[in-house]
């Protein structure tokens, strides 16, 4: 068992046991209070760059399988857990997360007081961490001289348009950092999917007939992608069904003049109530957010909020009061995370048909 | 800022009905209201205090939201009845419908409340639907539609309903006849699992595997039917075992209130499984599946309240079945409530009495909403079954030790930790697994045919036995197929095993002792690997500050700052728990069941702790019952969900420095090594139920005071009582027993003893001893004077001038009630452990209740 | 023999749309008057307001049409009385009116109903919502919001279900007899 150490820019340094790669990394820590689940939390794009640390207290249990993937290579920085278990055999389970953690070059952490970390991490926000084999004065100069960048989207968005055929809708994603949910949800539903660019143009869209378009979750502050993006948006809303979650959520606030600020608590879990305001229903759904739509900012002459969480109260959906889009913040593709958000697709499926027979 | 709903601002007169607008199931009441609470009834198999506790809470709340509320109990054990909160308590048969119908009407109930008095308040329910009256009587049930009761005690009604809304069940077939019976059983092919069509008492699920054990479950099953029918169904042995508990609102808001896995597959009853929260081995993919499913049948049967749903999963074929709904408050719900600290009981009250998830305001200490919060943990607790065959076994009965779909455990344990070893380490210690049964040699005599058989066939013993298995070098994978346990807990087994064999190479050293202590292994553990005593290593530990941290016990997983008072203790680098004042008592209570008294033991203690808390006295619990009334959050200003060894103990108290340690008379070493260390400690004297008792199980007694503090005559009489097996009475007038003197050599502190006389030998004295605690039941009851309340006073030389004049009535006086006798209920061990000679007597026994010719209106003097 | 195409679940969704889409149709809900057609197209107009009502803050007039006389659910019918407009504390003149039925069949029912919504006043609009378009029309009537389109059999019948009259909220189609 080799000893290995997790040390966080405000100085602090806990001793652990290694797993998964030996490579030493560097990210945000951030922490995921989900009981199962997580190979999908670890291979969803929108950790890329992020050490995560698993609130429950053992994960490996269930191996790794084919169908939790939600990227193909993961690009997460780290795992830190108080227990890991080492199991690989036994039906879908074709790796250990040891294994798989170290093909994909990332490093786990066990053995640690993730009660006493979590606790810290609840009011000190966006503290950056290693996972290093010395816990020394160079090791913390190298955490502290780090630059994260933020380019996080273009790191892991697709770079060319590739086709996800199927016999119903014509649906575009807009890739922010894609994860398999998504598309997983729009084959449930027989759509053909088209993933595009995120840098793709309005115009190179509309070409492709959409019925509907998806901004899709990705990591990182929506303030970094620039205007031209908006101004896409702005365009694309006017004119087809839209459907913005998490990442794009933030994003089809912006194009419509809301702002986006930092929450001072990242919140990562899949327990918070959601309230649909419409009907007053709660429902629960997977949750990764660092940003948040900025309430006050909100012009209700444009947006109507829709979703709240009633927890930390932020805003959880918009749509516009003019044209058929809407967003969500919570990851509606339940993958992981409770199933009854998945309806979200069912209202966006819905919406397009009806424009599509409109048309 | 989150918003605040606009809905439901007065809603202490409003109850959850049904059938009503989407948003508007709530209704404000025209006629005045007043609720019956069924109670619990006798304590039982898989029957302890967890329903009393429930009952509690519940009466709280509806005490809180000025609902006029009737109590209708008969356990002599019934904490509640005591402390009912400001409601009419009855004393009377709840399992009885005339008893109830008798009650409903001279009370004038508008209102019945029957989800915290398990299931036999929901067949006394059903039994008054069938008779169309309450519609008649225009009286509604809370947290349910009556078509919803009616499916909880008709399976194949249940199946039929489950299988309408697509819901996957087992293949379930009635049958009237034998011959029947074995034309399904051919049909479906063998295993088959046969139970009674409305059973009485308890509803059984026998597991038959060839001709001749069918033919001797359905004769069993006939006869218990009060339709003279029995349900087979298609086996599912083998399968994965799940429970999830959802909670809904009449909004018809839903939330998962957490998921336990059993340790063992399908086959063994869930009671005699070790259970696991949160869940391990199930795919996030498997996990929402379950949750959905649960929603869904929750929602088709109109729940407002708490529902408990078993699922047998196949993770091989990515199918399921559901095998049980349990849509009230049972030992699922107490053992979630435990393990996440969410108030199960007290969310589940304002539910169901139309408040809606939202609107359900908590105590200060939890974060905003909690009630809306699903639970996540960041601990693991493991629920770890007491088994009792070895009392049996002293006795000489042979009993079948073989596990199967009936329950034979008589308790349970829960340990918590950081990790499954440490929890799995601390529930095995709770359950007071003498040391050597973690020997390496505990099992190396069993030859290896039958480490197979019982393998396959799993015993009580079984956690040695797959420790043993894994000693002798069988493979995780071969376990799992023998056994059809997950491999994840041969994973865990083998970590324990490889400690113990590292630890055992580390004799001395200091880091293997943070390494065990870490994962949960116990001084005495240590000690005997090491080849030394408990006391040395608790010392070296001291000394290298190897000491316990505990964390908090939250719904919450760290996210936000929960102040609930519950904590485990663990080896981390964080300690939660700060010491409260220095007015403090420490109550150590009688922890799990075991045969005998272990609901008395909770009714005496949970008082005592409710009557230091009257004192304006700080209480701090520890106990690992996850049943237990002691452990609900309202009784005590803190809980320690720990093991209740001498080292546990001893870390509590160097954090708390309580000023008293309160703790039952049986507990002698515990009481010894704390005296040695110079603790004040307060016994509450106890000895088990008269073993003495012989002569044909029938003698009277007199129950004395025995004190030199209080200022009455030493010792002072206060009740004599007559035992004629099973029914104990209060004497009403002298029956000729003979005086009593004071009998210093067996009185050796202050408290209650009683002494016995034989029924026929000219009255002649057998034994005197300490009161045991189901005594209190039939004196407090029977008298309508809290005994031990003044016991608690007494020791603290609190002792008021109206204690004094209760002290000093004499028996006959008290005895206001002399109709009031306490009958031993009967347990069905012979059938559920076939034994070999019948097991009769006192030590075998769960539960009693208070006979009384007409119900009355019961009070205490508190 | 009754089948069920529509859950609670989805009858709620579908309501939300609509709703969704009557405020994006009129730019806002000010001048907005509900009017819905008994017995349940007015619990689905109650339900369309109440949902108003969460997302806006503002109370929309229902008002309740009676077209008994009006079979609109079996082909071929004449009316028997006249369509009339009760509980509506407000004018129609110069509101943006939508009208709410649970089934569309063959319009004859909507065609009393702006009958009677004239009668009343001169509204700026009228809108017509349905939960079930179900074909077979006889005037040239089409619905502006529509839950579901479920094509039926002349013989066939379409039961919609609320749970303020029937204890669930379901839609079903009836075959066989009548």
């Amino acid at each position: 068992m080799t000893e290995r150490y997790l040390i966080l820019s405000d100085g602090t340094a806990y001793k652990g046991q290694a797993f998964g790669s030996p490579a030493t990394t560097s990210g945000t820590i951030v922490f995921n209070t989900s009981v199962t689940g997580y190979q999908e939390i670890i291979t969803d794009p929108i950790y890329h760059n992020q050490i995560i640390v698993f609130t429950t207290p053992t994960i490996g249990a269930v191996g790794v399988n084919h169908e939790s993937y939600e990227s193909i290579l993961p690009t997460a920085k780290g795992v830190v857990v108080r227990e890991v278990a080492e199991v690989s055999t036994n039906r879908q389970r074709s790796l250990s997360l040891d294994q798989f953690l170290r093909v994909h070059n990332i490093p786990g952490i066990s053995g640690i007081d993730t009660r006493q970390l979590v606790r810290k991490l609840r009011t000190h926000n966006g503290l950056n961490a290693s996972i290093v084999d010395v816990a020394d004065e160079h090791a913390f100069d190298q955490l502290n001289a780090i630059v994260l960048t933020n380019q996080q989207v273009s790191q892991v968005a697709t770079p060319r348009p590739y086709a996800n055929p199927g016999m119903g809708h014509n649906i575009v994603v807009m890739d922010f950092g894609l994860k398999s949910g998504i598309l997983r949800e729009l084959a449930v539903r027989d759509a053909n999917v088209t993933v595009v660019p995120y840098t793709t143009t309005a115009d190179d869209i509309l070409n492709l007939d959409p019925d509907g378009i998806i901004l899709s979750s990705g990591p990182g502050d929506p303030r970094d992608l620039g205007q031209d993006i908006l101004t896409t948006i702005k365009t694309l809303e006017t004119r087809v069904p839209l459907l913005g979650i998490g990442l794009g959520h933030e994003l089809f606030a912006l194009a419509n003049s809301a702002t986006i600020q930092r929450l001072p608590v990242a919140h990562q879990g899949m327990n918070h109530p959601i309230r649909e305001i419409i009907t007053n229903q709660i429902m629960y759904a997977a949750q990764a957010e660092e940003y948040g739509v900025d309430r006050d900012s909100i012009n209700r002459d444009q947006l109507l909020i829709t979703h709240i969480d009633l927890i930390d109260g932020s805003i959880q959906g918009l749509r516009h009061r003019d044209y058929p889009a809407f967003s969500v913040q919570f990851f509606p593709d339940a993958a992981p995370g409770p199933w009854e958000a998945t309806q979200v697709f069912d209202d966006f499926i819905e919406l397009t048909g009806i424009r599509g027979e409109q048309h | 800022m989150a918003e605040e709903t606009s809905q439901g601002a007065q809603t202490t007169a409003q109850l959850a009905t049904f059938n009503q607008a989407e948003h508007s199931a709530e209704k404000t009441a025209s006629v005045h209201q007043r609720l019956l609470v069924i109670g619990d009834g006798p304590n039982d198999f898989g029957h302890e205090t967890e329903l009393d506790a429930a009952t509690y809470q519940t009466l709280s709340v509806l005490h809180k939201h000025n609902y006029d509320t009737v109590y209708l109990n008969n356990n002599p054990f019934s904490f509640s009845m005591e402390n009912a909160c400001g409601a009419t308590v009855i004393m009377g048969d709840p399992s009885d419908v005339a008893t109830v119908r008798q009650v409903i009407e001279s009370e004038h109930i508008t209102s019945i409340v029957p989800t915290v008095g398990g299931l036999t308040a929901m067949r006394t329910v059903e039994e008054l639907i069938a008779h169309d009256y309450l519609d008649d009587k225009h009286i509604n049930v809370l947290g349910m539609p009556l078509t919803t009761v009616r499916l909880i005690n008709n399976p194949a009604l249940m199946n039929q309903t489950l299988r309408d809304l697509g819901e996957p069940v087992i293949t379930s077939q009635v049958a009237s006849t034998t011959s029947d019976a074995f034309d399904i059983a051919r049909q479906v092919g063998f295993p088959v699992i046969v139970k009674s069509v409305a059973p009485r008492g308890e509803g059984d699920r026998v597991l038959a595997e060839n001709a001749d054990q069918l033919d001797v479950a359905l004769s069993a099953a006939f006869e218990r039917s009060r339709t003279r029918q029995v349900i087979v169904d298609q086996s599912i042995v083998g399968l994965k075992e799940v429970s999830f508990e959802v909670l809904r609102d009449a909004r018809g808001t839903e939330l998962l209130l957490g998921a336990m896995e059993d340790m063992d597959p399908v086959g063994i009853h869930a009671a005699d499984s070790i259970e696991v929260t949160p869940i391990q081995t199930l795919t996030d993919r498997e996990y929402q599946k379950l949750r959905q499913a649960a929603f869904h049948v929750a929602r088709r049967l109109h729940i407002v309240g708490v529902m408990h749903v078993q699922f047998a999963l196949d993770p091989v074929l990515d199918n399921y079945f559901i095998m049980k709904v349990n849509p009230y408050y049972d030992r699922v719900s107490a053992m979630l409530s435990r393990a996440s600290g969410y108030p199960i009981a007290l969310v589940a009250a304002n539910v169901m009495t139309g408040i809606s998830l939202p609107e359900v305001r908590l105590s200060s200490r939890f974060a905003k909403r909690t009630a809306l919060i699903e639970p996540v943990l960041d601990h693991v607790v493991v629920r770890f079954p007491i088994f009792a065959f070895d009392e049996a076994e002293r006795r000489g009965v042979k009993v079948d030790r073989q596990l199967t779909t009936v329950q034979k455990s008589v308790g349970a344990t829960l340990g918590i930790g950081r990790s499954l070893e440490e929890a799995m380490l601390k529930a095995m210690r709770a359950a007071h697994y003498h040391n050597r049964d973690f020997a390496f040699d505990a099992l190396s005599k069993l030859s290896d045919n039958d480490l197979i058989q019982q393998l396959i066939h799993p015993h009580d013993n079984r956690m040695m036995l797959l420790l043993e298995a894994i000693r002798r070098g069988y493979q995780s994978d071969e376990l799992a197929e023998l056994t059809q346990i997950d491999e994840f807990y041969f994973h865990k087994l083998r970590n324990i095993y490889n400690l113990e064999v590292d630890i055992a190479a580390h004799s001395g050293s200091e880091e293997w002792l943070q390494r065990a202590k870490y994962y949960g292994f116990s001084d005495g553990l240590i000690a005997q690997l090491w080849q030394t005593n408990a006391d040395a290593v608790m010392n070296q530990a001291h000394t290298a500050g190897i000491i316990p941290t505990y964390k908090t016990v939250e719904p919450t997983a760290g996210e936000f700052s929960e102040v609930v008072p519950t904590f485990y203790s663990t080896y981390e680098l964080e300690n939660e728990s700060r010491p409260l004042a220095d007015n403090t008592a420490l109550v150590v209570t009688t922890g799990a069941f075991r045969l005998g008294d272990g609901a008395a033991g909770e009714y005496v203690m949970s008082t005592v702790i409710s009557e230091l808390h009257q004192q304006g006295i700080k209480t701090v619990v520890v106990n690992n019952n996850p049943n237990a009334i002691s452990l609900i959050p309202q009784l005590t200003d803190k809980q320690y969900l720990e093991p209740q060894e001498i080292s546990d103990i001893l870390g509590i108290i160097d954090l708390e420095h309580p000023r008293w340690v309160f703790v039952p008379g049986n507990r002698l070493k515990l009481i010894g090594a704390l005296r040695l260390r110079h603790i004040n400690v307060i016994v509450i004297n106890k000895d088990k139920a008269s073993k003495a008792a012989q002569d044909g199980d029938q003698f009277l007694t007199r129950v004395v005071y025995h004190t030199n503090k209080i200022g009455v005559a030493d010792p002072v009489e206060i009740a004599q009582t007559a035992y004629h097996a099973p029914t104990h009475r209060l004497v009403v007038d002298n029956q000729g027993v003979p005086g009593i003197d004071a009998e210093p050599g067996s009185m050796r502190q202050s408290g209650f003893y009683n002494t016995l006389f034989s029924a026929f030998s000219g009255h002649s004295r057998m034994v005197t001893t300490a009161l045991p605690f189901p005594e209190f039941g039939l004196l407090n009851k029977g008298t309508g004077i809290n005994w031990i309340r003044m016991l608690v006073r007494a020791l603290l030389d609190k002792t008021t001038a109206a204690d004094r004049r209760d002290f000093s009535q004499g028996p006959f006086i008290t005895a206001t009630r002399g109709d009031v006798e306490m009958v031993d209920i009967p347990v069905n061990l012979d059938t559920r452990w076939r034994a070999n000679l019948p097991l009769a007597g006192a030590q075998f026994k769960l539960g009693a209740k208070i006979n009384v010719k007409f119900p009355y209106e019961f009070k205490i003097i508190n | 023999m009754a089948k069920e195409v529509v859950d609670a679940m989805a009858m709620q969704r579908a309501l939300t749309r609509i709703t969704y889409e009557i405020i994006e149709r009129n730019r806002g809900i000010g001048n907005l008057v509900l009017i819905g057609v008994k017995t349940r197209g007015v619990y689905l107009a109650d339900r369309i307001a109440s949902r108003l009502h969460q997302l806006e803050d503002t109370v929309v007039p229902v008002g309740q049409l009676d077209v008994s006389g009006y079979r609109d659910d079996i082909a071929n019918s004449e009316p028997t009385t006249k369509a009339a407009i009760s509980n509506l504390n407000t004018s129609v003149t110069d509101k943006k009116v939508v009208l709410v039925d649970d089934v569309l069949f063959t319009g004859r029912t909507i065609r009393a109903a702006m009958d009677a919504i004239m009668d009343l006043g001169r509204p700026n609009s009228i809108n017509l919502a349905v939960l079930v378009d179900r074909g077979h029309r006889e005037l040239p009537i089409r619905a502006d919001f529509v839950g579901k389109n479920i094509p039926t059999a002349q013989n066939e019948r379409i039961q919609v279900s609320v749970n303020e009259v029937d204890g669930k909220d379901s839609v079903e189609i009836i075959t066989g007899k009548d």
